[in-house]
């Protein structure tokens, strides 16, 4: 380190910047990647009383009646933390 | 030893040398010449040298290579405005060597011998290669007469006052250096002498404090001044009339007087401690250049390594140098330092300096002590040669090439040195300033390629690793929703899209790749995919798009869109999931489509997206990097420019 201390001069804001940064897109990668995390998947759960209801989860109201899925959850984040079923009215 | 007295006062003197040798009384200043005969002839009186800058005084012993030594006298050489003390030593086994103190600098001389082939002086060319004889090269850095003006002691030669004597440095290959010296006249072949840079402290010399004044009274507005080099002073600019003075014979001889310019930045007598050395103000010239009919202007500032009262001017004088809020510390190079590295590069301590710029400077003003004779409108052609941070200089006057490195200082540093001065902001790039965005680039570079070690490897072991194992594949006929269970009775019972039979995935938290083709005709039509986990009724959906136009246009055939799409499902947990596909299209009812599940696939792009991201960074680094390298050169003279 010394060395290329020398050699570069001492690391800047830009460098520290970037380094902060290649290691969260990094480390979001490896999240991704170990996690199976897929840009474009929505998430959701069928509430449990749909699913103990006559039909369960294919209880035409649930799918039709417009539920609260979420878009693709990464880490903390959401694209779409409120977004209504497409078909649902 | 020969024993006599002084023709003129009877003192008695001493001779140590062979015949035709110069005794001068101390007394009465007489020279005398001893004949081959053993008597002795009057000459002339010769003036007394001035006080050395160093102490050494005739007399004083010393020790070279071991072998004891007597200084016996010396003379004071003028070449133009410049002045030189050259001592005579005599050694235990009677040899004689000379030492040369030019400018605070000493240099040992050893004789080599006689070199009959060595061409005229006046053929002889400043920086020049000149071959003595075979193998016996050197390049000719200063050519020039010098007269005697005074002397001391004994010397191994007649004095002859005034008469001319012609002489040429020389550099050899190797750092060494050389001086052919036309004693005996032109018409004799000259005498090559062996040089190199030397101390009192090397020689063994003890010698005391400089006799020198330590003061300057300036005789225009009597202003004193200290001078911090005491002997070595040669020319004095006085900081309150400007009046510039030199040395002379007798005292101080006026220069004229200078047109008052701004102050400097850094006042004479300051000192600051730059690169481990502290440096102490004593003089400050102007000077300046044009180029392309725009003038450039720039500030030498003259400073004494304040730590070391002895030693060459190589380990004693430096200089700051200030142009355009951009610094350099600059020391003198020895001679023969510097060597010619084909055309446009010079080579010191092995590395390559590229020629940046060659100009004509001409001094504008000068403040303070200098150690050499200058004057406003002194002109000399200035080479610089760049190898940022260092940049090796040429300075030729025409008669001598004086070399110099410099070393580019940040502005903070000069600013930590001298506290309290109002330093200006540097404007552009030096032509030595180490690129500031090259060493960010190379940063940005070598995190890239550990980001690049990550990506790649974490990649491969999880690709690697990846099943890519067949789900299921369904050929559906989708059937529109109904607009309510109302107006369909049997949507009461249930939701009519399409349901699979219970699916098995094995990989757990792994994607789902989802695959639909279809064959809508000049429709759209929209697949909705969900796969529901039985066991958590955890749900993962996407929505993808078929589309297919085609028509015929002017007699051309036009078809648009995709009949495919893919799809992906993140973090799918295993065990047994239902998959859910319902439809929409334009036109009802919509048309079959094929859908097929993969489970546990590599997904290259995020890789690649994200090497291409990070490497856009050091990527704009080296651009920008060499954006400022082209900004640079474009201050050069250099017309072929670019890096060496």
């Amino acid at each position: 380190m010394k060395s290329l201390i020398e050699k570069f001069g001492k690391p800047g804001g830009w460098v520290i910047a970037y380094a902060l940064f290649g290691t969260l897109m990094t480390g979001s990668y490896v999240y991704a990647a170990t996690t199976g995390w897929d840009w474009g998947s929505e998430k959701g759960d069928i509430p449990a009383e749909v699913r103990n209801s006559q039909h369960g989860y294919r209880t035409y109201s649930y799918w039709h009646s417009g539920h609260h899925w979420h878009g693709p959850t990464f880490l903390f984040w959401s694209s779409s933390p409120y977004r209504g079923y497409r078909w649902g009215k | 030893m020969t024993a006599f007295p002084c023709v003129r006062c009877k003192a008695e003197l001493a001779s140590d040398l062979p015949p035709h040798a110069t005794v001068i009384c101390p007394a009465c200043r007489m020279a005398h010449v001893q004949a081959a005969d053993g008597g002795t002839n009057a000459r002339e009186e010769v003036p007394a040298p001035p006080p050395s800058s160093h102490g050494i005084r005739v007399g004083l012993k010393g020790e070279l290579d071991g072998v004891p030594f007597t200084i016996l006298g010396r003379t004071i050489q003028s070449q133009g405005k410049n002045r030189w003390s050259e001592w005579c030593l005599l050694d235990r086994e009677n040899r004689t060597h000379f030492l040369s103190d030019a400018q605070g600098a000493l240099h040992l001389l050893k004789l080599r011998g006689t070199r009959p082939h060595a061409p005229s002086p006046a053929s002889i060319t400043v920086g020049t290669r000149l071959e003595l004889q075979p193998g016996e090269v050197f390049h000719v850095r200063e050519r020039g007469e010098t007269i005697t003006v005074s002397a001391e002691g004994q010397l191994p030669y007649e004095v002859v006052l005034g008469q001319r004597i012609a002489f040429a440095d020389l550099d050899a290959v190797g750092g060494a250096l050389a001086t052919l010296d036309w004693r005996e006249g032109m018409e004799q072949p000259p005498d090559l002498w062996d040089g190199y840079a030397t101390t009192p402290a090397d020689l063994a010399l003890a010698v005391g404090k400089s006799g020198a004044p330590d003061a300057f009274e300036c005789p225009s507005c009597r202003q004193v001044s200290p001078l911090h080099l005491g002997a070595e002073t040669i020319s004095v600019g006085c900081p309150k009339c400007w009046t510039l003075f030199q040395r002379g014979d007798t005292g101080w001889v006026s220069g004229g007087p200078q047109k008052a310019g701004a102050r400097p930045l850094l006042s004479l007598g300051r000192s600051g401690v730059i690169r481990g050395e502290t440096l102490l103000v004593a003089g400050v010239m102007r000077r300046s250049c044009m180029v392309d009919g725009e003038s450039y202007g720039w500030t030498e500032y003259f400073c004494l390594v304040k730590d070391r009262a002895q030693g060459t001017p190589e380990q004693r004088h430096r200089w700051l140098m200030e142009q355009d809020g951009h610094w350099s510390v600059i020391r003198p190079l020895g001679r023969g330092d510097v060597s010619s590295a084909g055309p446009e590069h010079v080579l010191f301590q092995g590395d390559s300096f590229k020629e940046f710029s060659t100009v004509r400077g001409i001094t504008e003003s000068v403040l303070g002590e200098q150690p050499y004779a200058c004057q406003p409108g002194d002109a000399a052609l200035l080479t610089d040669y760049v190898k940022p941070p260092r940049m090796v200089s040429a300075e030729d006057t025409g008669d001598e090439v004086f070399w110099t490195l410099g070393d580019y200082v940040q502005r903070s540093e000069i600013a930590a040195a001298f506290p309290g001065v109002e330093l200006p902001a540097p404007d552009g790039i030096a032509p030595n300033q180490p690129n500031p965005a090259r060493g960010t680039a190379m940063w940005t570079l070598l995190l890239t390629a550990a980001f690049w070690v990550v990506i790649l490897l974490v990649y491969f072991i999880i690709s690697g690793g990846a099943r890519d194992a067949q789900v299921a594949r369904f050929d559906i006929t989708p059937s529109p929703p109904p607009a309510s269970p109302e107006a369909d009775p049997a949507a009461a019972a249930g939701d009519s899209a399409f349901y699979s039979e219970p699916l098995t995935i094995t990989a757990n938290n792994r994607n789902v790749q989802v695959y639909v083709s279809g064959a809508p005709e000049n429709d759209w039509e929209s697949v909705d995919i969900t796969l529901i986990h039985e066991a958590s009724g955890t749900v993962r959906g996407t929505t993808l798009q078929l589309e297919s136009y085609r028509g015929v246009e002017d007699g051309e055939n036009w078809h648009e869109g995709s009949t495919v799409d893919t799809g992906y499902l993140a973090n799918v947990p295993k065990g047994t999931h239902v998959l859910r596909v319902d439809a929409e299209c334009g036109r009802k009812p919509c048309g079959a489509v094929t859908v097929s599940l993969r489970s546990d696939v590599p997904r290259p792009m995020y890789a690649f997206l994200l090497l291409f991201l990070l490497s856009l960074v050091p990527i704009l680094g080296f651009a920008y990097a060499q954006y400022l390298e082209t900004r640079r050169w474009m201050n050069s003279t250099n017309t072929v420019g670019g890096e060496g």
